[in-house]
C-alpha cells in the first residue's frame, strides 16, 4: 500500500529552520524581531490583474502571493509542503489526491474557508466562459471536457467530500499534478461565485482582491503602488509587518530609489550591483533563478539541421565571457535545456566548451569552406539571421558578442531587433487571413530567448514534442526527437521521483547532443534591502519567500 | 467670432476621425497582439487564440475599427486589454497627474521664457544674453531621459534634497498641507526636466520676437518721447512680439504632452504618459487608443486657443 500523508507535525519541522514558533492558543504564532510598522518594496512593471486565474506574469504572482493562499506551496528545494491543506493522500491507481483542509482557515472578510471554495476554484477554471487561459491546467481531471464543452453541470473529477475535504480525480496518472494545484489560489466562492466567469477580467475583484493569505489587500493606485495589511486571521499566524507597500516603475529609478532610501527592498539590475554593494547601508542578495537564456534554431533550416553547425555555433560562442562581462558574475553557463539549480539538471552532461578551433574544423568537416570573410557551400553563404527581442538589456547585450564569436569561425550574423511581440508573429505565424499556421524556412533563423521552470519540467512538453509545433504548441524550433518526445510524454504518467529525475535528466543529455536549443547563460537575481527591513529572504520561489516573516526596525 | 470657432471644431471633428483611423491602423498594423505577449507552457494555443476571439483580435482591420468607432460614439471606450479595467475610469484617473506635471511645467516655462527672453533681448550679446543662449541649446539638445537621470543622481541621490520618484511619500500617508508639500517636492525634479527642455526653445523665440520689434518705428517714437526703457521693453515690445510666441504656446501643450511620455517613466510619475508607454508594449489597444485621442484633442484645442487669443491680443486679426 503506497500511502502517504503529510501532517502538520511534518510541517513544523519543515519550517522550523527558517522561522522560530511558539505554541499559541489553537494555532501557530511567528516570533518577530517587531511587531508593526510599514515597509516599501517595489518591482519593475505593474501587475494587470490581480484575480490569479486571469493570465498570470511573475509580476501578478508576486502581488497574488501576499493576499492569497494555495491548498500547497512550493518548498525551497521545490518539493511541496501543506499550505491551506494540513494532509493529502494518493491513492492506490495513482489517479485520485484528496486534501485536507485546516481547521478554521477563514477569508478576509472573515467567512469560513470550505472544501467547497476549493471545488470552486478548480471547477471555474474548466468553465466554457473561464477567460484566463489556464483550462489546460487542469484538463487532464476526470469530466473537465465535458464540462468545458458545455456537456456536463460540473467537473465530476472535482469531488467535495465534506466540509474540510475535497478530492481531484484525473483520466490517468498525472504526475504533474502536484506541482499544479501547488500554482493554483484558492478563491472565495461567495466573492468570486458572484461574478459571471466570463466577467472576471473586468469585473472589481480583479483589481481588490479577496483570499485567505498572510495579508488583506488595502488599495491599488494604478501607475503607484499596491497596499496590503496583515491579516489577523492568517493560519500561520500574523505576518510582523503591519502593512507593506509595493511600488513599481522603472529599474534605474528604484534603484535611485533604494540608493536614496525611499525603498526598504528592491530588485537590482546587474549594472546596479556595484551601486548596491558600495553603499553600506544596503545589503545585495543574490538569488538563484530557475530561468536561463538561449539560442533558439529554426531545424527546418537546411543550414541548422545539420547537427555540425548548431555544434560549432555552441562552440564559437564565448559564453565564459558572457557570464563573468555581462553578468558581472552574477551567473553561470549551462549544458542543456534545465536550469542547472533544478533537479531535472542532469550533473553528468557533457560541458560545453568555448572551442572556436573545433568549431571551424566541425564547418570545415561539413563542407563550409572560408571563402572571404565567411563561409560557404556550394555557393551559399554561411549567413544567419538573429532576432533579439528587446527588454532585457543583458540579453540584448549577447547579440553583438555572439555576432563577433561566430564572425572568428565564418558564420555570418545578422542582428535584428524588435520587442517581444513582434518575435512572437515570426515564432508563431499567421497566415495573410490571420490564421495561425505552420513554422516555415523562412520565418527565422536563429533567435534568442529565455525559459524558466515554474515547478515541474513537464512545463517543456509543448516545446519538445512534434505534434506541438506551431499552430498547435510552443515548438517553434520543430525539434523532433522520437527518444525525447516518448521521454516527455513518459514523465507525465510517472509518479515516482526518482524515476522522474531519471527521464528527464536523460532528456537534458539528449538536448545536450542535438543542440536545438544552444544554452547560453544563467542569471541570478539581484535584490537589494535597506537598514530597516529584517527577515527579507528572497530565493528561487522569488522576492516574497518568507514575506510574512519581515520585519522592520 | 463664434462662427469661426464652429467653423474649426467642425474642421477638428474631421481631423479626429482621420487621426482615429490612422492611429488605429498602425497600433493593429504593429506585429504581434496583445494576447502573444502571455507566452507560457501553461497556456496553450488554442487557449490564446480563444482569448484573442473573445477580444475580436481575429477580425480584420477594418471591423476592429468600425466596432471600435461604433462603442465609442456610444461613449463606451471598452475595455483595457491588459487588466480589463474600462478604459474611461483608467486613462481617467492618470489625466489628473499628468495635467499637475504639465500646467506646474507649462507656467515656469512661460513664466521663465518671458523674462529670460525679453531680459537677453534687452542687452543683446551681453554676458548674460550669452549665457542664457548657450544654456538654451543646451537645453534644446541635450535629451530628456539624460537630464532626468542627472538631476536624479545630483539632486535626489548625492545631496538628497528631493525624492527619486511617485508623487508622494505613500508609507508616509501623509493628509491636507503636508500632504501638498509633500507632492510639491515630488514635483520639483520632473518639472525641472519639463522646463529645462521646453524653456529653452521658448526663450530664443521670444528674444528674437522682442528683438525684431525694439527695431520698428513705434518703439523708436516711443524712446524719443520720453517713455522709460523699462516700458517701451514691457508695454511695447514685448505685448506686440507676444503675436508669435502665442502660436508656439498653442504647439506647446502637445509637445509637453509628448514630453511627458518620457519624464513620467523615469520619475515613475502615474500620468498618460507612462501609461501610454506601457500599453504599445502590451498591444494594449483601447487604452493606447483612448490616450492617442486625448492627445489628439489637446493639440487641436491648443491651436484652437493660439488662434482665438491671437484676436483677442491683435486688434487687426478678425476671423469672418
Amino acid at each position: 500500500m503506497t500511502r502517504r500523508t503529510f501532517t502538520r507535525s511534518l510541517l513544523l519541522v519543515a519550517v522550523a529552520a527558517t522561522a522560530a514558533f511558539g505554541a499559541a492558543q489553537g494555532g501557530v504564532q511567528r516570533t518577530c524581531e517587531v511587531v508593526g510598522g510599514t515597509a516599501t518594496i517595489a518591482q519593475w512593471s505593474e501587475p494587470g490583474n490581480l484575480n490569479p486565474l486571469i493570465f498570470p506574469t511573475t509580476y501578478d504572482e508576486n502581488i497574488q502571493e501576499l493576499v492569497f493562499a494555495r491548498l500547497i506551496r512550493p518548498t525551497e528545494t521545490l518539493t511541496f509542503e501543506p499550505d491551506m491543506a494540513e494532509s493529502w493522500e494518493v491513492s492506490e491507481d495513482a489517479r485520485t489526491l484528496t486534501f485536507t483542509l485546516r481547521e478554521g482557515l477563514t477569508w478576509h472578510d472573515g467567512e469560513p474557508v470550505t472544501a467547497r471554495d476549493v471545488a470552486f476554484t478548480f471547477t471555474a477554471m474548466a468553465h466554457p466562459q473561464y477567460p484566463g487561459g489556464r483550462y489546460a491546467e487542469i484538463s487532464t481531471l476526470e469530466g473537465a471536457e465535458a464540462y468545458h464543452a458545455g456537456e456536463a453541470d460540473a467537473v465530476s473529477g472535482i469531488q467535495v467530500i465534506d466540509d474540510r475535504t475535497v478530492s481531484f480525480t484525473t483520466t490517468e496518472p498525472f504526475a504533474p499534478f502536484l506541482p499544479v494545484i501547488g500554482g493554483i489560489f484558492i478563491l472565495p466562492e461567495h466573492v468570486y461565485g458572484a461574478v459571471d466567469v466570463a466577467r472576471w477580467q473586468e469585473d472589481v475583484t480583479n483589481r481588490e482582491p479577496l483570499g485567505s493569505g498572510p495579508f488583506v489587500f488595502q488599495q491599488w493606485r494604478p501607475g503607484e503602488f499596491v497596499e496590503v495589511t496583515a491579516f489577523d486571521g492568517y493560519w500561520e499566524g500574523r505576518p510582523c509587518l503591519d502593512r507593506l507597500i509595493v511600488r513599481f516603475g522603472d529599474q534605474n529609478t528604484m534603484l535611485a530609489a533604494l540608493l536614496s532610501g525611499e525603498l526598504d527592498a528592491a530588485p537590482v539590475p546587474i549594472d546596479g550591483a556595484e551601486s548596491v554593494e558600495s553603499n553600506p547601508d544596503l545589503q545585495l542578495h543574490v538569488v538563484d533563478a530557475l530561468s536561463f537564456q538561449y539560442i533558439g534554431t529554426n531545424l527546418r533550416n537546411p543550414i541548422l539541421a545539420d547537427p555540425a553547425v548548431r555544434q560549432a555555433i555552441a562552440l564559437a560562442v564565448n559564453r565564459d565571457a558572457m557570464v563573468s562581462g555581462l553578468l558581472q558574475g552574477y551567473g553561470s553557463t549551462l549544458d542543456t535545456i534545465f536550469p542547472t539549480n533544478h533537479w531535472s539538471y542532469p550533473p553528468d552532461v557533457t560541458p560545453i566548451e568555448y572551442d572556436p578551433e573545433a568549431a571551424r574544423a566541425l564547418l570545415e568537416e561539413a563542407g563550409w569552406v572560408q571563402s572571404g570573410q565567411y563561409r560557404a557551400k556550394d555557393g551559399q553563404e554561411l549567413a544567419l539571421c538573429l532576432f533579439v527581442p528587446t527588454g532585457n538589456q543583458v540579453r540584448e547585450r549577447t547579440a553583438p558578442i555572439i555576432q563577433a564569436n561566430l564572425r572568428q569561425v565564418g558564420i555570418r550574423v545578422d542582428i535584428e531587433s524588435m520587442d517581444f511581440p513582434t518575435l512572437v508573429t515570426h515564432l508563431m505565424p499567421q497566415d495573410a487571413q490571420g490564421t495561425p499556421r505552420a513554422v516555415s524556412v523562412d520565418d527565422f533563423d536563429l533567435f534568442l530567448l529565455g525559459f524558466g521552470i515554474e515547478r515541474d519540467p513537464n512545463e517543456y512538453l509543448s516545446y519538445l514534442i512534434p505534434s506541438d509545433m506551431p499552430p498547435n504548441g510552443f515548438n517553434f524550433i520543430g525539434v523532433d526527437i522520437p527518444e525525447v518526445a516518448d521521454l516527455m510524454l513518459e514523465g507525465r504518467v510517472t509518479l515516482d521521483q526518482d524515476a522522474r529525475v531519471a527521464i528527464y535528466q536523460e532528456v537534458g543529455r539528449l538536448m545536450r547532443e542535438s543542440l536545438a536549443w544552444i544554452p547560453l547563460y544563467q542569471a541570478q537575481e539581484l535584490y537589494g534591502v535597506g537598514p530597516r527591513l529584517q527577515g527579507f529572504s528572497p530565493d528561487v520561489r522569488g522576492v516574497n519567500a518568507n514575506v510574512a516573516n519581515w520585519s522592520v526596525r | 467670432m463664434l462662427p469661426f470657432v464652429l467653423n474649426r471644431v467642425a474642421q477638428g471633428a474631421v481631423i479626429l476621425v482621420l487621426v482615429s483611423f490612422v492611429a488605429f491602423g498602425i497600433s493593429v498594423a504593429a506585429p504581434g497582439n496583445a494576447m502573444q505577449t502571455f507566452i507560457d507552457p501553461n497556456v496553450p494555443p488554442e487557449q490564446l487564440r480563444a482569448a484573442e476571439a473573445r477580444l475580436g483580435l481575429d477580425q480584420p482591420f477594418y471591423v476592429q475599427y468600425v466596432r471600435w468607432v461604433g462603442e465609442v460614439a456610444r461613449g463606451n471606450l471598452g475595455y483595457s486589454f491588459r487588466t480589463g479595467r474600462p478604459v474611461a475610469a483608467f486613462v481617467g484617473s492618470r489625466i489628473g497627474p499628468t495635467f499637475l506635471l504639465m500646467g506646474t511645467a507649462f507656467a515656469v516655462t512661460l513664466v521663465l521664457a518671458l523674462w529670460l527672453g525679453t531680459a537677453t533681448a534687452a542687452r543683446p550679446y551681453s554676458a548674460l544674453d550669452y549665457g542664457v543662449t548657450g544654456a538654451a541649446f543646451a537645453g534644446i539638445s541635450v535629451p530628456s531621459f539624460f537630464t532626468a537621470m542627472a538631476l536624479i543622481y545630483v539632486f535626489a541621490l548625492r545631496l538628497g534634497w528631493f525624492p527619486t520618484s511617485g508623487l508622494e511619500d505613500y508609507a508616509a500617508g501623509h493628509t491636507g498641507i503636508a500632504l501638498f508639500l509633500d507632492r510639491l517636492r515630488h514635483l520639483v525634479l520632473p518639472v525641472t526636466v519639463l522646463v529645462l527642455t521646453g524653456a529653452a526653445e521658448l526663450v530664443r523665440h521670444v528674444r528674437s520676437a522682442v528683438l525684431e520689434e525694439l527695431g520698428q518705428d513705434y518703439v523708436r517714437t516711443a524712446r524719443s518721447k520720453g517713455v522709460s526703457e523699462r516700458a517701451v521693453l514691457r508695454r511695447h515690445a514685448l505685448r506686440n512680439s507676444l503675436l508669435p510666441v502665442i502660436t508656439l504656446v498653442g504647439v506647446a501643450l502637445p509637445r509637453l504632452l509628448a514630453g511627458s511620455v518620457i519624464t513620467e517613466t523615469v520619475f515613475t510619475w502615474p500620468g498618460m504618459g507612462r501609461l501610454l508607454v506601457e500599453s504599445v508594449f502590451a498591444r494594449d489597444y483601447p487604452v493606447a487608443m483612448a490616450i492617442n485621442m486625448l492627445a489628439a484633442v489637446l493639440v487641436l484645442a491648443g491651436s484652437l486657443l493660439a488662434d482665438v487669443l491671437y484676436a483677442a491680443v491683435d486688434p487687426r486679426v478678425r476671423y469672418s
